[in-house]
């Protein structure tokens, strides 16, 4: 068999899915229509008002109002309303992933579709389902409907993040409990352990370590999502944003946008060493 | 392998995962009681609740809402794929073997570039573009994607190094150069994976997109805010339901994809 006779078997025996071919030619067109027949262009960005808008916003309104330098000027920001918009975001991320971490591991001990080669819940399909329908939802518009009814507390927020992410914790605590090692399971299912026994003496502990490290990894973007909800009302972060906004202090607009940043980065800290420490 | 983590690293972070709640709780200043609507507030549940089962459906701003929340999400994946892919070749480290202390000092710019970019929200990103630029749809898609990017070219960057050695060692063997061994050996292997992974963000971009509706922009959030304030439930209902739908539609396929994609 020559080269090209060889090269051209190789070719022949590629991997072809008929649904990979159709989501490439759909990519290609969405893609187009989203950049060449609509309206959003580039050309936008370099108007004449909305370059000397740019312009006056980097150089005359956010800059910081500072007669006594940027240092004292920062000091005074940060105990105005710096330090209280920080906690109270980092707060309302660690209720709501507690109470997310809490339902999730509920959720994911139904959610399995095998124990250990075991007959699952009866409830497995529900439960999954329920996953389904509690991530579907971002958490911004949950929130929103919640604060309807809750007022303007820390609630609604903290709900919205816990009721997502027990949702995603509930299927990857889920995937957790179905990778489990069988033996120790059926083992004990032949000694004649209870449901719950299993639950509790073998699933749980084989299974932590792992589902803690999905855990933190939710914990990092609840934080990211939790910078956010404020600006519906609730006291966090971005509630502070909106405020600034309105009153035209951008410099202040800023700041804070930039607070956030740090805070997610101590979040993504925060949960590397946990990660790290769980391996 | 993980059942044998260390039993007192993972008691200690249980006990702190406890300890941290609690004082977050007293901090709020926050009471379980609360949970509990009054007055006012049960009854905005018992007329939403209500008003779940008859939806109202105006289908032709239904639908155009849909397209707008589409091609925002489109435009803003595809211009971050197209970030991303570059930032992620310079930001992995297999990319730098052989090379001395200026790549690794570059390599680590360009890393902490892309934190910066996805440690801002993309609707922080959104409100700071509005203020400096007024509203126009490219703003909505630059707030996406530049979160997004800084994500894809992280993931990126980490897939690419975890990919495997065998191609690489083989052209090494034949000797290619520095950068054929990673045009040829190892950046072609980490293209399934990474195209997987850029379209489960489309997924999420779907959702930022229909949130950005809450700032003005003519996608599904900007629907459910304005009926919910009308107190039009049915059709906030109409609009969360082709929400839902869209994002588990979504959801499936991909999944559908993924096992044909990634073997």
């Amino acid at each position: 068999m020559s080269r090209e006779q060889a090269v051209e078997q190789l070719w022949q025996r590629r991997q072809r899915s008929k649904l990979v071919r159709f989501t490439i030619v759909l990519a290609v067109i969405a893609t187009a229509w989203a950049w060449m027949f609509s309206d959003i262009t580039f050309a936008d960005l370099f108007t004449e008002q909305r370059v000397k808008n740019w312009n006056r916003f980097w150089t005359k309104d956010a800059v910081p109002d500072a007669p006594n330098g940027f240092g004292a000027w920062l000091g005074e920001q940060m105990s105005a309303y710096g330090y209280k918009a920080l906690f109270a975001t980092l707060a309302i991320s660690v209720v709501a992933i507690f109470i997310a971490g809490a339902s999730g591991l509920l959720l994911s001990f139904g959610a399995a579709r095998t124990i250990g080669g075991l007959q699952p819940s009866r409830f497995s399909p529900v439960t999954r389902m329920i996953c389904i329908v509690l991530r579907a939802i971002p958490e911004y518009v949950l929130a929103f409907l919640l604060l309807a009814i809750f007022g303007a507390t820390a609630w609604p927020a903290i709900l919205a993040l816990a009721i997502h992410n027990a949702g995603i914790l509930g299927r990857l605590g889920g995937e957790v409990v179905e990778n489990l090692p069988s033996r120790p399971l059926q083992s004990l299912d032949a000694l004649g352990a209870s449901r719950s026994k299993l639950a509790t003496n073998a699933v749980f502990p084989m299974g932590i370590a792992r589902y803690l490290l999905y855990f933190f990894y939710r914990f990092e973007t609840c934080v990211r999502e939790a910078t956010i909800l404020g600006m519906l009302g609730v006291v966090s972060l971005g509630y502070y944003v909106v405020e600034a906004r309105a009153h035209n202090d951008y410099d202040q607009m800023l700041l804070l946008i930039c607070l956030g940043a740090v805070l997610v980065f101590v979040a993504d800290v925060i949960s590397d060493v946990a990660r790290k420490l769980l391996q | 392998m993980l059942a044998t983590a260390p039993m007192s690293n993972r008691a200690r972070i249980l006990l702190s995962i406890a300890i941290a709640s609690l004082a977050a709780y007293l901090y709020l200043g926050i009471s379980v009681r609360e949970l509990f609507p009054r007055g006012n507030g049960i009854q905005i549940v018992q007329q939403f609740a209500a008003a779940a089962l008859g939806p109202e459906a105006n289908t032709q701003n239904i639908l155009m809402a849909l397209l707008v929340t589409v091609k925002y999400a489109v435009a803003a994946i595809t211009l971050a794929f197209a970030l991303a892919l570059p930032l992620s070749v310079i930001a992995s480290s297999s990319f730098w073997s052989g090379c001395g202390i200026t790549c690794h000092v570059l390599r680590w710019v360009v890393r902490s570039f892309i934190a910066l970019m996805r440690s801002v929200h993309e609707l922080l990103w959104a409100v700071l573009l509005l203020s400096a630029m007024g509203l126009s749809p490219i703003s909505a898609v630059i707030a996406i994607a530049i979160p997004y990017a800084g994500t894809l070219a992280k993931v990126f960057s980490d897939i690419i190094d975890e990919s495997s050695l065998k191609a690489e060692n083989a052209l090494n063997s034949i000797g290619a150069s520095r950068w054929q061994k990673f045009f040829f050996g190892r950046l072609p292997q980490a293209i399934p994976d990474i195209l997987s992974y850029a379209f489960y963000r489309f997924e999420c971009a779907l959702r930022s997109s229909a949130i950005l509706g809450f700032f003005g922009f003519p996608t599904l959030g900007y629907y459910i805010k304005l009926e919910f304030d009308n107190l039009n439930y049915a059709k906030v209902w109409a609009y969360l339901y082709v929400l839902l739908a869209m994002v588990v539609v979504v959801e499936y396929y991909s999944m559908q994809l993924r096992r044909r994609f990634v073997a």
